[in-house]
């Protein structure tokens, strides 16, 4: 005897169409907040003005008729807050502490690992994970702990996206850490923005660099507020011209505010990774050596074997500053350092 | 536009309802389901689409050429010309920067380097995909298996949004004549279509993203950083993550079709509860199997010339269907392994039917019998496509079938079919080794180079401490993704009619529901899809 066939019944195509609008719409009211969060997580745009527009209408709503609040509570008891955390950045720092400046660098044991944080934009997920396997293959792998805590399409453009500065208070009043490592630019050719959304300055004005200074040195000094060293990753060089322009002032300022800060170092990557005529190349060509493709084919992503490079670049640097990472034999030179 | 973004949710709902609209008449439809795919598809980037504009016109002249070809030579050089066409245009997108790190290793004891030609070639999203679909078009013309179509149709076959960016690799011959057969408006199959959507979306989401994020990436990208127990449990995520992640994205695609009143064959029948690998074949990217086993296995001369050929046959096969998946060694390595693996099972195969055979052959029972019925008893042991694994597929999806289900059993019908298991006292030690050579298959598929992947495989045995990375999260949701394959499919089928019995708005309701829970668990922000970037 065979088993009953089971006829699913049909829906009428209109109805199927009311049931696709019904669930949409129910679910952006319930789920608002998610709206708003995807809307800004667009790239610089119309989509984004259109998207924010109507997220920030139907969050009203939904605000208005509380539907949005289950999943924010759900979501606030797993941790993940739909509004980003908001800082006041510390008071400028310089000249430096002397607690900073003179404190010798502690000496890291099997017991007591030297605890360094890779923090930053999606290249820096690829860097953290460069890094772990730098030290992971040396001699070096039971005295150094690497976190890699990455997070895709952010940077200090976004706070109303992602707020690093926030964010990197989090997580340093979590976990001392020894070494910060951090690196966001790719996503950097658009208008800077607050907490809240709202447009602080364009991309090209003047108003642009002093605003992302300010970000820029508000971060380094946040790092030093917990006695960190911070080893600040300058961004690649990238194809299209009128992006490089952007990430080479990003460079410069991040550069410029490093020299005057004892515990920061600038990790240069645009010579290292330049081609012959030291402009982007999509492979590298050292002196005597094949080439070697750098770049993945969005152009600004580099490959395992460039982040390689980048990674003993700052690998070399956390030695430099721990000298108790070295090896006993006589040193390796230093690559990069503060400039 | 990815699918599982708010972007793609408002997209579809505005063409769900003018497609339903315009259904009646069919020539508007077309043309608006056309625009609506050049918009899906231009949304990445706005380049791509006059290249998929130039592929649809070059696969509709080289169509109409190969059906107007008087004669056979002149039908069989239109083919060839129009897939060399396709293929010179797969392999510059695709597989420049492979031809270009093969040629400098090649150059390299010679101190050469070919400087000119070093430069990156951006990959069209989905190009593998519609450039199958457009190779199978022209070959299908060639064997009088299809008619040429007009620019319009190959347009809309080629370009229809669901399938356009990773699959299904659909047939003209399953898609084109569903465009002659106005659907029944009164009857969609939405209960099935939303399963399938929900399913996919929490796969995708929930399943891959997490693993990904949380174990599978860090594992894989520093594996001497970790431990045995990460290793292998980096291992299972990664072989759950691919499922979950190319799965998700099929049955999402097949949801959104039957919506729109078009049926996709299936892509994937729990392959991890496969008890060799040739039905693992069966049951994984069962449309790629079969696109290669009628395209490359069989005009090789598939099994009809030999044992060695046909193992030569199916090393080659596996080995293009390898690098069909990225332009990368690991990839061909990967292929070429899985093809040495079916050899040997298909020998093993042959030499138990053979062993059997001869002990049947000397049963006097046996032997009376067939003096009784007037049977020979000589066996020849002629073997067939289906012992090879690139050579099944389902072929439950008929043109016919496709065209004549209604939202009810021709699906469970079809589904019951393929899957049903061979009889075997106990399938868990066939089906345990089977699993653990694809999984260890997936170790090369995963890793940049062979050396990761050889460093991965011994640290799995070799470096024993504790966990540092696997929480009871990622165990969870690897369990979840390798165990919900064990289910038999007549839960699904079972809760499908259940739910067809509600009112359309607890449907909806319920979908939505879903929804939200996929909200919560999933990781924050939508990874690409693993199968993009092939």
């Amino acid at each position: 005897m065979t088993a009953p066939r089971l006829v699913r019944y049909g829906m009428a195509a209109t109805t199927v169409w009311k049931c696709a609008v019904t669930s949409v719409v129910l679910f952006s009211l319930l789920a608002s907040g998610s709206l708003v969060r995807a809307a800004r997580g667009q790239e610089e745009g119309w989509r984004r003005v259109a998207s924010v527009a109507a997220a920030g209408a139907v969050d009203r709503v939904a605000n208005f008729l509380s539907m949005n609040r289950p999943l924010d509570w759900a979501n606030a008891a797993l941790g993940r807050e739909d509004v980003e955390p908001d800082i006041e950045f510390p008071p400028v720092t310089l000249p430096p502490s002397s607690a900073t400046t003179s404190a010798a660098p502690r000496v890291a044991s099997v017991a007591s690992p030297l605890r360094v944080g890779v923090y930053g934009d999606s290249l820096s997920i690829d860097l953290g994970r460069a890094i772990t396997s730098e030290f992971a293959t040396s001699s070096l792998v039971d005295v150094v702990d690497v976190v890699e805590r990455g997070k895709v399409s952010t940077g200090l453009a976004r706070p109303d996206f992602y707020n690093w500065p926030a964010r990197l208070q989090e997580l340093l009043g979590g976990a001392d850490k020894d070494v910060i490592v951090f690196l966001a630019g790719s996503n950097y050719d658009q208008t800077l923005q607050d907490r809240d959304g709202n447009s602080v300055a364009s991309v090209g004005s003047a108003s642009w660099a002093e605003e992302y200074r300010r970000r820029v040195k508000g971060v380094m000094d946040l790092v030093n507020n917990g006695a960190h060293r911070l080893v600040w990753v300058g961004v690649p060089l990238v194809a299209r011209p009128d992006l490089q322009r952007v990430t080479g002032l990003i460079n410069d300022i991040v550069e410029d505010e490093a020299a005057s800060r004892p515990w920061v170092t600038f990790v240069d990557t645009e010579v290292p990774l330049a081609g012959p005529d030291g402009e982007y190349a999509d492979y590298l060509q050292p002196d005597g050596r094949p080439p070697e493709r750098c770049r993945k084919g969005d152009s600004v992503h580099l490959t395992v074997a460039c982040f390689s490079i980048v990674a003993g670049l700052v690998v070399d640097q956390i030695i430099d500053e721990f000298p108790s990472l070295a090896p006993p034999a006589p040193s390796s030179p230093t690559t990069t350092g503060p400039r | 536009m990815l699918f599982p973004t708010y972007t793609f949710a408002i997209f579809f709902v505005l063409v769900l309802g003018v497609a339903w609209r315009l259904r009646s008449r069919i020539t508007a439809w077309k043309i608006f389901m056309l625009a609506a795919s050049l918009v899906f598809y231009g949304w990445w980037d706005v380049r791509f689409v006059a290249l998929l504009g130039v592929s649809v016109l070059f696969t509709t002249v080289m169509g109409m050429l190969v059906g107007r070809a008087q004669t056979a030579p002149g039908r069989r050089w239109a083919v060839r010309w129009g897939v060399i066409g396709h293929l010179v245009v797969l392999g510059f997108f695709k597989y420049w920067g492979f031809f270009v790190d093969s040629l400098i290793t090649a150059l390299r004891p010679l101190g050469l380097a070919p400087t000119p030609l070093l430069f990156e070639v951006a990959l069209p999203i989905g190009v593998s995909f519609f450039t199958f679909c457009a190779i199978s078009y022209l070959v299908d013309i060639g064997r009088g298996d299809i008619e040429p179509s007009n620019l319009l149709d190959v347009g809309v076959y080629l370009s229809f949004f669901p399938h356009l960016v990773a699959g299904p690799i659909v047939r003209a011959s399953e898609f084109l004549p569903q465009l002659l057969i106005e659907p029944d408006p009164l009857s969609v199959d939405a209960t099935r279509a939303l399963r399938l959507i929900a399913r996919g979306l929490f796969k995708k989401v929930v399943i891959a993203n997490v693993l990904a994020q949380s174990l599978v990436d860090p594992v894989f990208a520093a594996p001497t950083a970790y431990g045995s127990v990460d290793i292998i449990a980096a291992i299972l995520g990664y072989a759950a993550q691919i499922y979950a992640d190319f799965s998700g994205y099929t049955d999402i695609a097949l949801g959104v079709a039957l919506l729109l009143g078009i049926r996709f064959p299936e892509n994937f029948d729990r392959p991890y509860a496969a008890i060799s690998l040739s039905e693992f074949w069966r049951r994984w990217h069962m449309t790629l199997s079969r696109w290669l086993r009628d395209y490359v296995y069989i005009p090789l001369g598939g099994d009809q010339r030999g044992a060695r050929r046909t193992s030569i046959n199916l090393l080659a096969t596996m080995a293009l269907g390898g690098l069909w998946h990225g332009a990368q060694w690991t990839f061909v390595i990967w292929g070429t392994y899985h093809g040495v693996a079916l050899v040997i099972e298909r020998w093993g195969r042959q030499r138990r039917r053979l062993s059997r055979q001869d002990r049947l052959d000397t049963s006097p029972r046996l032997e009376r019998l067939r003096e009784e019925l007037g049977l020979s008893s000589s066996h020849g042991d002629v073997p067939t496509i289906e012992d090879l694994g690139v050579a099944a597929v389902d072929e439950s999806v008929k043109p016919s079938v496709l065209a004549d289900r209604g939202p009810a059993d021709q699906v469970l019908t079809a589904d019951t079919a393929a899957s049903a298991p061979p009889a075997q006292a106990n399938p868990w030690p066939a089906r345990l080794a089977t699993f653990s050579i694809v999984a260890v298959g997936w170790v090369l598929f995963r890793s940049q180079t062979v050396g990761d992947a050889g460093q991965m495989l011994w640290r799995a045995v070799s470096a024993w401490r504790a966990p540092e990375v696997l929480s009871w999260s990622t165990a969870f949701a690897i369990l979840v993704g390798l165990g919900a394959q064990l289910l038999p499919p007549r839960v699904g089928l079972r809760l499908e009619w259940e739910v067809s019995r509600m009112p359309p708005i607890v449907q909806a309701v319920g979908f939505t529901l879903v929804l939200l829970a996929v909200d919560i668990l999933g990781p924050q922000g939508v990874a690409p899809f693993i199968y993009f970037q092939f």
